[in-house]
């Protein structure tokens, strides 16, 4: 048997190639402290994420590896917490929010708003606060897909600021809060990115770990303004399999690299559909080509979603399928993004560099 | 982009001595004449003007302002309300080693 020490217990979590993070526990920085007592070794971890689901599973699995490596008797301790993005200079109201992710893809209809709502209960379903901007002000879908009456609008506060729409515990404001159903946002570019940033720095966020938003399909005007006017942690591009979507994904790739935006990843929506009748399992859009894309990117590729009808009908219905059936295996890959989202914020922000500081001086 | 140099840890706006002062990620140094921003605005109005040889309208070389602009760009506002031109960072870093020209050429 080892003797067990501190450094022992640090040398043999360095050994345990497998953690959950795709990186050792070392290397993530994630051992808080260790106590040694009579009793037994009380492992502290510190985690850069929200996992509510998995955190009890993990412990108990690293204690296991422990004992399989000759230290018995630990007890893991986890403690969950996620870092805020340095490179993100929070001004005004987005003073307390911890991480700005874009999500966008090149092509439209890959299924990018579904996957954000999704994505943003799913992060929130394990712990963490978040909130959702509708940024796609020519085509808003988070009322419907939220299910939150036309009659709900955001409170106006001071006459100058807005309070986020909550429902199902998510902070969320659409363009099309602000507006009737039928009527269609008719602006030119530069309206409608004032509109935004508008939307973004006066809506009154609060505390947040995430604020998800959801960006309008392509890479225009809208994108460029944006990507260069909000500094954002990072951001997720959403693609289908099928190779049209995938060339136009490569465009959103290289417009993020343009802004120096991190790229978090991508995600392979509508990758496979199960037939309801016989059970046949079938790759509609083709298969490989988000891997592919993700390889030649040196990003990771943090999921793949299948194309389901119970997805489309439940944001058709407005309640999306994490709150809808949180226990479905369709809602377990959302939660299953969620961590790999969480995982890649937590590297990236670890990685990133703060941003400059910036000095005005009168005189010396 | 050169993950080496950019982005910058401090960045300086000295209104007394007309100059901006940057401070790169490894430690160089760059300084910049207001005079020089100015002329190296790269706002699409400035540019056309250079195209054409028209001189700028107003010569005010005064910085008032400078902010960030998202992840990788300064904004800087002119004493004369001019604010159009977004300099990323490498661009600065042209212009502080006096290549602006050869930077806007690529």
């Amino acid at each position: 048997m080892l003797e067990v020490t501190e450094a022992s217990v640090r040398r043999v979590l360095g050994e345990i190639g497998y953690s959950p993070f795709g990186s050792s526990y070392i290397e993530m920085e994630a051992i808080e402290s260790i106590n040694i007592g009579e009793s037994g070794v009380d492992l502290y971890l510190k985690v850069g994420l929200q996992m509510q689901s998995k955190s009890n599973l993990l412990a108990m699995t690293l204690s296991s590896e422990l004992e399989k490596a000759g230290i018995p008797g630990v007890t893991v301790h986890i403690n969950c917490e996620v870092f805020a993005s340095p490179l993100i200079s929070r001004q005004g109201h987005l003073k307390d929010v911890k991480n700005i992710v874009m999500v966008a893809s090149g092509k439209g209809g890959v299924g990018k708003s579904t996957t954000s709502v999704n994505l943003a209960l799913a992060l929130q379903a394990e712990g963490a606060k978040v909130g959702i901007l509708d940024a796609d002000i020519y085509g808003p879908s988070l009322r419907t897909m939220l299910g939150i009456d036309n009659h709900i609008k955001p409170e106006l506060v001071d006459q100058k600021y807005v309070s986020p729409v909550r429902k199902y515990g998510l902070k969320s404001m659409s363009v099309a809060f602000m507006s009737e159903d039928k009527t269609p946002m008719i602006w030119r570019g530069p309206m409608a990115v004032r509109a935004l940033q508008q939307l973004l720095e006066n809506t009154l966020w609060g505390d947040l770990d995430y604020l998800i938003i959801d960006m309008p399909p392509g890479t225009g005007d809208i994108h460029i303004s944006l990507a260069q006017k909000v500094n954002v942690s990072g951001a997720i591009v959403v693609t289908t399999p099928q190779e049209m979507a995938v060339i136009d994904a490569r465009k959103g790739l290289e417009m993020f690299n343009k802004v120096s935006i991190p790229v978090l990843g991508i995600v392979e929506n509508m990758a496979t559909h199960r037939c309801s009748n016989c059970g046949f399992e079938e790759t509609v859009f083709g298969s490989g080509g988000a891997q592919h894309l993700a390889d030649s990117y040196q990003v990771q590729l943090l999921g793949t979603l299948p194309l389901d009808k119970r997805i489309r009908a439940d944001v058709d219905a407005g309640s999306p399928t994490v709150v809808e059936s949180p226990g479905s295996t369709l809602a377990q890959s959302y939660i299953a993004l969620a961590h790999q989202v969480g995982i890649e914020i937590w590297k990236t922000n670890r990685r990133g560099t703060a941003a400059p500081e910036i000095q005005i001086v009168d005189s010396l | 982009m050169n993950e080496v140099l950019y982005p910058p840890i401090l960045v300086t706006l000295d209104k007394a001595a007309g100059e901006l002062k940057i401070v790169w990620k490894g430690g160089e140094k760059s300084h910049i004449a207001g005079s020089e921003l100015r002329r190296y605005c790269a706002c699409s109005n400035c540019r056309a003007r250079k195209v054409v040889g028209v001189a700028l309208v107003t010569e005010s070389t005064e910085m008032r302002s400078a902010r960030l602009m998202g992840n990788n760009a300064l904004q800087i506002e002119f004493s004369d309300g001019h604010d159009r031109g977004i300099y990323p960072w490498p661009y600065l870093f042209a212009i502080g080693e006096g290549l602006a020209q050869e930077y806007l050429d690529e």
